[in-house]
């Protein structure tokens, strides 16, 4: 009876592991999907406020919540504390330590990352232009993950479930 | 007026050492960079270097002005593109940041700035009742006279007009206060940050933030029926049309201009014409003789002395 429970107990834990995962999957596309949002509404307060960075971050930071938030203010006092570090030093910084849990693969974090040293450079018309090939990089990267997604999410699900099995078997 | 936050537009190497420095940010006007040369403090009363522990002039390097401008603009020169087009930029406080490099041209338009060589920061400064002894002059307790201010530069134009502002808002001993419309175009007035003042402008003042005068005069007319309506530094052709426009519409007016004296200011052309419709009520002169704001004479409409 012990045996039997041990064994559904693993069979269970494989299949939590699985879903878990394709759980991940899910929350790293609504992530970047967030933070195309985000660009979005960067290049607006830049098209139409004229405001500068710290501004913009702030004022941003209002429509979103969590760590978006979190990353979006913590960049603006940073900026504004002015302490000797380049804009994209401090938004590397930011996004690093804000996006530990957003679930992102290591080329994500590094071109999410990498949006700071982008910026801040020339006219209105050049921080425009840098978002718009950020938001089309974004966009490339999400069409290639939702064309995966549902395949990698059954992935995970059935490999959870079958590692479960795979180990109830060998313990029995 | 906080010291640090006037430290904290300067590049890591200069702001150490004007932490480290005592300065009377109160009677400080400017502090001027130029690269390769010392740093100057400006005071009223004179000039001098900013000063490393071993006592030597700090020379100003090409990467103190670069790292500089970053943090005056907020990392965002692009936010600044029209302001430095004319040569300067306004950040909180009110402080004007003026700069000089090599002028980039696209025809007869200057189109920005590269290579920038010199950036001057000069400090807005508030006074409150430094308009005491002008304010019977200009308002009585029915009666606002149009008014113009002049004074070469740096001899407190700007600081009586914000204090007139004030005076004319919250009212002073028993005459009330009015509605005042500022037109603000260099945010120096005011010194806007995100929209909300950061100088004392009165309690009934609606500011229009970094908008053009002319246009500005025309819209604050418009939409917020002043009763006074003040801007700084009149010089351009579309300004002396929006003037007519405040005069017929029965707001008052309250301008300063750059000039000498009231002879050499009516002398230009457009000043000549609001002459000849004897607009201005009253002129008041600033000069500078032991210190900035000195009243050199309050003039009537004909120029004679009140």
């Amino acid at each position: 009876m012990l045996k039997f429970a041990g064994i559904l107990m693993i069979f269970i834990a494989g299949t939590g592991m699985g879903t878990a995962k394709s759980m991940e999957l899910t929350k790293r596309e609504r992530n970047l999907k967030k933070f195309l949002w985000l660009t979005s509404c960067l290049k607006g307060t830049v098209r139409c406020g004229n405001s500068c960075f710290p501004e913009a971050f702030l004022e941003i930071s209002e429509k979103f919540d969590g760590m978006y938030q979190e990353f979006l203010q913590s960049l603006a006092d940073r900026l504004k504390g002015q302490e000797g570090q380049t804009l994209g030093q401090i938004f590397r910084d930011c996004a690093k330590k804000e996006f530990r849990t957003a679930g992102f693969s290591a080329e994500e974090m590094e071109l999410i990352a990498s949006l700071g040293d982008r910026l801040g450079y020339l006219d209105r018309e050049m921080q425009l232009r840098q978002l718009d090939i950020f938001e089309e990089e974004l966009c490339r990267r999400l069409d290639f993950l939702a064309c995966q997604l549902p395949e990698k999410k059954k992935l995970c699900r059935n490999l959870g479930i079958l590692g479960g099995i795979f180990l109830g078997v060998l313990l029995w | 007026m906080e010291a640090s936050q006037i430290q904290n537009l300067f590049a890591g190497n200069i702001r150490r050492l004007l932490v480290q420095t005592e300065i009377d940010y109160d009677r400080l006007y400017e502090i001027r960079l130029r690269a390769g040369r010392p740093l100057f403090l400006t005071y009223d009363k004179g000039e001098c270097f900013l000063r490393t522990k071993g006592r030597e002039p700090y020379v100003v390097t090409r990467e103190d002005l670069k790292e500089t401008l970053e943090y005056v603009s907020g990392y965002s020169l692009y936010a600044y593109e029209d302001e430095l087009r004319q040569g300067y930029m306004s950040v909180q406080g009110g402080h004007r940041v003026g700069v000089t490099g090599k002028v980039i041209l696209d025809g007869d338009r200057i189109r920005g700035m590269k290579y920038i060589s010199c950036i001057n920061v000069r400090l807005a400064h508030q006074i409150p009742g430094c308009a005491d002894a002008v304010m019977p002059y200009i308002r009585k307790e029915k009666w606002t006279a149009h008014t113009l201010i002049i004074s070469p530069p740096r001899c407190g134009k700007t600081t009586l007009l914000r204090d007139v502002i004030r005076q004319l808002s919250n009212g002073f001993g028993k005459i009330p206060g009015v509605t005042v419309g500022v037109v603000d175009e260099r945010s120096e007035l005011a010194g806007c940050y995100q929209g909300i003042p950061q100088n004392d402008l009165g309690m009934r003042t609606d500011v229009l933030d970094c908008c053009p005068k002319a246009q500005g005069m025309q819209m604050l007319i418009r939409a917020m029926s002043p009763a006074v309506v003040a801007v700084d530094e009149l010089g351009k052709e579309e300004d002396f049309r929006a003037v007519e426009a405040v005069i017929h519409s029965g707001c008052r007016l309250i301008a300063t201009a750059h000039g000498e004296n009231v002879e050499a200011v009516l002398a230009t052309p457009f000043f000549a014409g609001l002459k000849k419709m004897r607009v201005f009520d009253r002129y008041i002169v600033l000069g500078k003789e032991k210190r900035a704001g000195i009243i050199r004479g309050i003039f009537d409409g004909r120029g004679v002395p009140c």
